[in-house]
């Protein structure tokens, strides 16, 4: 092509020499800047960059973790560089899934295991990071190739295949299971699963791998409607446990259900007790929203979702803030609902009982740890005490006792103070 | 009893010796005419909490009412109906409440609507 260009340029000039009228220079001139531009830009290839090997935390404009590290620098994140340690699995590269992988390897994540078996197609072209050219690629592939080209280092691996198969969920156990890319870490499998995916099988065979192999993983769901969506922390072990098995299906459905519905009655104001029962179809659908969400799903609420799911990840990860075992969000009222979970124990999934069980007798070696932990706290609480004398005695005030000085209830914080002029 | 009184409307057989995929034949008289379609469709790893979901390849891309790859539509009708017999149901439930009124819905709309047509139409036209 710059060939081409400079052989147009020398065309010009020759035109240019060759005119008697020199009223046509100028405009000869022009066009003869803007090829000048055009080989300028030709000459701007796309640089790809190279791989690097550690993690660096100096601000200069070359080095892609800097804004990343300064997180730890702020004392946010004890230590940032750790998650080049993490391998994190997501299931379903779709609207949710394929924003979340992005994110995570712009951050940096050590591995990442992708599992679709879809193709992308130009009906995805509402949602985020697929590309008009990808048609016809698998998501898994398309994804590989974007990925790859933001962050040389992220180890990624596809898996084009149905987990809810028999054979492409012994391929989703084996690859969960072993395979990892660092030398310490070898053969612990990943640290994390990301359940992005749109319907409800598929949902059921990620709880059943994760029940099996006792890894924890996040939930992630996007309604119908895509005015709503939520995300989910399940440790197979422990208290937060939200068992999806059989006999806690309807339960667990007609839960979130009853959550969604809240905040339909919150959106509009209906009188809940004029809604039918018939609306329990829809929370089926709310979990088997392939078919509608496919339409309407745009980019915004998939990507609060994902963003959403990515901040809890990296807090789970890097040990800093709350994980959330549970947050909802419905856009029609801004509202985030959060709750926690417990298992059932009448759960007909076997995995998901012994998982209890191993969690119920690890109990009494659990609280000692907690408590040793509180009373180590406590100690070091003590001694930051230092001041012998209070001249001015200053005392510690709860924060909830002020709150309710002005008449609000409990766990309503007041943003504005009466009196205050806009 | 079905079969002696040519009341039957499918036929399936085991694909693999494990029995997690199943194929054969489901079939939907309209207008005295016979419409034969190929039917398959895998055992899911979390059966029985969760439905097979049945495919209908020949008519992929033919209905609104069916996601990618020919799998039926089931979501309404009979995913909840599924739920609240779990683990009682099975696959012939499965194809008797979830494939037979989906066939009774769709064919005579597809056939009205021309995206499908009987065999004997295609082979007079196409020799015509």
């Amino acid at each position: 092509m710059e060939v081409e260009l400079k052989d147009m340029i020398e065309d010009l000039e020759s035109l240019r020499q060759s005119l008697p009228d020199p009223s046509l220079h100028s405009s000869i001139d022009k066009l003869r800047l803007r090829v000048e531009n055009l080989t300028n830009m030709a000459k701007s290839v796309p640089v790809r960059r190279s791989k690097v090997k550690d993690m660096s935390a100096e601000v200069v404009d070359s080095n892609p973790y800097s804004r990343l590290m300064a997180l730890q620098r702020m004392g946010i994140v004890k230590n940032y560089e750790r998650i080049r340690e993490f391998s994190v699995a997501i299931v379903g590269v779709g609207g949710v899934g394929s924003v979340a992988a992005e994110m995570l390897t712009r951050c940096g994540i050590g591995r990442l295991l992708l599992y679709d078996y879809d193709k992308v197609e130009l009906a995805n072209m509402n949602r985020l990071f697929f590309r008009p050219e990808q048609v016809g690629m698998t998501k898994t592939d398309a994804a590989v190739q974007t990925l790859s080209d933001i962050n040389p280092d992220v180890v990624l691996e596809s898996y084009t295949l149905n987990i809810t198969t028999v054979q492409g969920f012994d391929t989703f156990m084996s690859s969960l299971r072993n395979k990892s890319f660092c030398p310490s870490k070898e053969g612990t499998g990943v640290d994390l699963v990301l359940s992005c995916v749109d319907n409800y099988e598929a949902r059921m065979a990620v709880n059943q791998a994760c029940n099996e192999l006792n890894q924890t993983w996040m939930e992630s769901g996007v309604s119908e409607d895509a005015v709503s969506g939520h995300i989910q922390l399940l440790i197979p072990w422990r208290n937060c446990l939200f068992c999806l098995c059989t006999s806690f299906v309807c339960v667990f459905i007609v839960y979130i259900d009853s959550l969604n519905h809240t905040s339909f009655v919150v959106a509009s104001g209906v009188d809940e007790r004029t809604l039918k029962r018939g609306s329990l179809c829809r929370i089926f659908t709310y979990y088997n929203d392939n078919f509608i969400t496919k339409k309407y799903t745009q980019h915004a609420i998939g990507g609060v979702v994902a963003g959403l799911l990515v901040q809890n990840t990296l807090k789970f990860l890097l040990n800093f803030g709350y994980v959330s075992p549970y947050l909802g969000y419905n856009s029609l009222k801004d509202y985030f609902p959060t709750m926690a979970m417990k298992p059932n124990p009448q759960c007909s999934n076997a995995a998901c009982l012994e998982r209890q069980e191993e969690y119920t007798l690890a109990k009494p070696a659990r609280d000692a740890a907690a408590k040793a932990k509180m009373e180590a706290e406590a100690l070091s609480a003590t001694e930051c005490q230092l001041h012998a004398d209070n001249e001015w005695n200053i005392s510690i005030v709860d924060d909830s006792e002020q709150d309710r000085m002005d008449g609000t209830s409990a766990g309503i914080l007041v943003f504005y103070f009466a009196g205050i002029p806009f | 009893m079905n079969k002696s009184n040519d009341n039957d409307w499918f036929r399936i057989s085991a694909c693999n010796p494990e029995g997690t995929r199943w194929t054969g034949k489901c079939w939907y008289v309209h207008n005295l005419l016979k419409y034969e379609f190929d039917l398959q469709f895998d055992i899911p790893v979390t059966y029985p909490s969760t439905a097979p979901e049945i495919e209908l390849p020949q008519l992929d891309g033919k209905t609104q009412k069916m996601y990618r790859g020919g799998k039926i539509c089931l979501t309404v009708h009979f995913k909840p109906l599924w739920a609240k017999n779990c683990p009682r149901f099975g696959i012939a439930h499965a194809l008797c409440l979830g494939l037979a009124p989906w066939l009774a819905a769709e064919v005579p709309v597809l056939v009205d609507s021309g995206m499908i047509k009987h065999k004997d139409d295609m082979s007079s036209s196409s020799e015509s």
